[in-house]
């Protein structure tokens, strides 16, 4: 029963039964979707902002935009903590009931309010300081997921079978760029030019033992003799105590400047010169790689079955494995899985800043489900098929490397040498990621310059914003311990998803509409993150911050674990905050809605 | 019948692999001109939202080639705008 076969028919099922007998049963009966009723786009068509776009177009393109890294990382965490049975659990769960529902609703309040986001819907229905409240949560949201995944990226360059792929990426990124918008080269010459050469270089740095990998490792060892016990330690409390202290070499910090490098560059340049190539590129690698290893998966139960049967443990335990236990943390199955596993289940980051451009382009009500729903329900699928290849990988290994030997596994059923496979599973890995990292970047500068830019105007300076979030992300990167930073980053997206169904749920109740099917993923989720919120800041104190405050050598772990554990209290604050406004407004319409329902015009 | 459904199909998934490749460049490309027609139009009637600069027998003697955009330009520049709606189209999810 443990196989690939098994978790695809689940996944499957589940997509069939949440989409066709709930999801479509509350777009037809609580939003009363309207295929004649004019949407902003048609509305307003300018022929920028409001296009209407054909759903299967907008489908695809809503779908890359909120596919990354999260339903990957999240999904092989929670199954090295608890194993695969809970993790499938509750990606199935959370996607039928509330992953569908938090993106959904988000387009269709957008749509429904002129194609105003949801920040400015808060700010109208909810409180003007929502928004503000909302900037602020942003921010260090960002700051944490660039923490998470600027650790990952900075891990997996060390490893010599990577680099190339990640530097060929960026010269043919701009490449890109300069071939698509200056010289008006033809898209598909651009394509195979770049992904082509992309590709190619991921595959040319394969081999570990072969001249291009030994290079990168003769370098890592320059560097690392330079310090050779290290530039200062970070603990890692889910390793054995002997093995807790985790030295950061000089390699690495080498490695997460040229990531900052890389997405500088992506921050501060116009979007069409790198950072859009890059991800372009980066799609394409990872596209490959998701739809071919998802073939894999389900063909290796047919022609591969020792690849096909799980070799992780389907439970592990409540509180975690054992090493954990001993460390001290707490990692209690409840809240910490649900905010681990993050956006293969629910994403607030989605609902809030990624469904007003689909919004604007949505051409008929009745779209809105396909794309905004359909999209997160494959989302959930990405998440599976991570799942699925660290089960099925056969050497226990950090999180990206099983995911990258899991993806090899199931390329070798086409007949790709386990090698290549997997180093296309790195590659696709460190793409999916660091694309996300430069945006975030790029973000977090925009965030900066709204936030601060009318009390200091240097803060709107570009490189200023830049340097400055890169400064906090390397602070948060060297001192921080990753798994807290990304159950933090976890539980500040699953939070941003309670408050953009809270938004939701005030809306229905202000158009009489029965907002159940928003508010109850919205008190559970709320709960849950607070929840992990304080688990979080209780396992950074207890775990990090109490054990070496006062130890030689250790000031920077703990200026580190103090200022996460800070991060965690503003968040916490942040989230109250706006939950309170979000009660009272919620009360004010259930009693006072601001509109009657209309009933639907007949076809 | 088939042969019909199966055409059906071909097309969806044509779109669909547009909408996730090709559609994000149409999409950046009809915001830079949108950049660079609020430019042309702020130069012409920026004195209908009070900031003037050409002199108004220049602009009245252009104002029939854009007098259609008009109302659709002012509801752009007017609108009020999420801080990080600069950045939605291109960005993706985490």
């Amino acid at each position: 029963m443990n196989n690939t076969l098994m978790a695809i028919v689940l996944g499957a099922i589940a997509i069939f039964v949440g989409y066709r007998f709930y999801a479509m049963r509350i777009d037809r009966e609580v939003i009363r979707s309207n295929a004649n009723k004019a949407t902003p786009a048609r509305l307003y068509m300018d022929g920028v902002d409001f296009v209407p776009t054909s759903r299967n177009v907008l489908y695809g393109y809503h779908f890359k935009s909120i596919a990354a890294a999260g339903p990957i990382v999240g999904a092989i965490t929670a199954g090295a903590l608890w194993g695969w049975v809970p993790s499938i659990i509750w990606l199935a769960l959370g996607v039928m009931f509330m992953g569908w529902a938090s993106d959904y609703s988000a387009i269709v309040v957008a749509v429904r309010n002129d194609g105003n986001s949801l920040s400015a819907t808060a700010h109208r229905l909810i409180h003007p300081r929502t928004r503000q409240i909302l900037l602020l949560f942003i921010f260090f949201y960002l700051l944490l997921v660039a923490g998470a995944f600027g650790n990952i990226v900075a891990g997996v360059l060390v490893d010599p079978r990577v680099p190339l792929g990640i530097l060929a990426l960026a010269l043919l990124g701009l490449l890109g760029g300069q071939m698509l918008y200056r010289w008006r080269s033809d898209l598909v010459l651009v394509t195979v030019i770049t992904v082509g050469g992309t590709l190619l270089a991921v595959l040319l740095n394969a081999d570990e033992n072969g001249p291009v990998a030994s290079v990168w490792k003769g370098f890592n060892g320059a560097l690392n003799a330079l310090a050779p016990n290290g530039i200062t330690t970070v603990l890692n409390p889910t390793l054995p105590a002997a093995a807790q202290n985790v030295p950061v070499t000089v390699s690495f910090v080498f490695w997460l400047l040229a990531l900052f490098a890389f997405c500088y560059a992506g921050a501060v340049l116009p979007i069409w010169r790198y950072a859009q190539p890059v991800n372009y590129i980066g799609f394409w690698l990872t596209a490959l790689t998701i739809v071919l290893g998802g073939l894999g998966a389900l063909l290796a139960f047919f022609l591969r079955p020792d690849i096909a049967v799980f070799k992780l443990p389907g439970y592990i335990g409540f509180m975690g494995p054992q090493a954990v236990i001993d460390s001290g943390a707490l990692q209690p199955l409840w809240p910490m899985l649900f905010v681990t596993i993050a956006c293969g289940a629910i994403s607030g980051w989605h609902a809030l800043i990624g469904s007003v451009g689909t919004a604007r382009q949505i051409e008929n009500e009745t779209d809105m489900l396909p794309v905004g729903g359909g999209a997160m329900f494959s989302e959930f699928a990405l998440g599976v098929l991570s799942l699925l290849a660290l089960a099925t990988a056969s050497q226990p290994a950090a999180g990206a490397a099983m995911f990258a030997a899991g993806i090899g596994g199931f390329l070798s059923v086409f007949g790709l040498p386990v090698a290549y496979g997997t180093a296309i599973g790195f590659a696709a890995f460190v793409v999916i990621v660091i694309t996300v990292v430069q945006l975030v970047f790029r973000v977090m500068r925009v965030t900066l310059a709204e936030g601060l830019g009318d009390r200091n105007p240097a803060f709107r300076n570009i490189h200023v914003g830049t340097l400055i979030s890169m400064a906090a992300t390397f602070l948060l990167v060297i001192t921080g311990t990753w798994v807290y930073i990304w159950q933090l980053f976890g539980a500040a997206n699953q939070l941003m998803a309670s408050l953009s169904l809270l938004v939701v749920t005030v809306w229905l109740a202000a158009s009489r509409r029965n907002p159940l099917y928003a508010a109850v993923p919205t008190v559970f989720m709320y709960i849950t993150t607070m929840a992990a919120t304080l688990v979080t800041a209780y396992n950074l104190y207890a775990t990090v911050f109490a054990r070496q405050i006062g130890q030689p050598g250790r000031e920077i772990a703990v200026v580190g674990s103090l200022l996460t554990i800070v991060i965690a209290i503003v968040l916490f604050v942040a989230a109250i905050m706006i939950g309170v406004d979000g009660v009272r407004a919620y009360q004010k319409y259930r009693e006072s809605p601001l509109e009657p329902v209309a009933a639907p015009a007949s076809a | 019948m088939l042969l019909a459904r199966l055409a059906g199909l071909a097309r969806t998934l044509r779109e669909i692999f547009y909408g996730a490749t090709g559609y994000e460049f149409e999409r950046q490309a009809a915001r830079l001109r949108g950049d660079l027609e609020n430019l042309f139009l702020f130069m012409i009637v920026g004195d209908t939202l009070g900031v003037p600069i050409l002199p108004p027998y220049y602009a009245l003697r252009l104002v029939p080639y854009v007098i259609e955009t008009l109302p659709l330009w002012h509801r752009r520049v007017l609108r009020e705008k999420h801080p990080l709606e600069s950045e939605e189209f291109d960005l993706h999810g985490v």
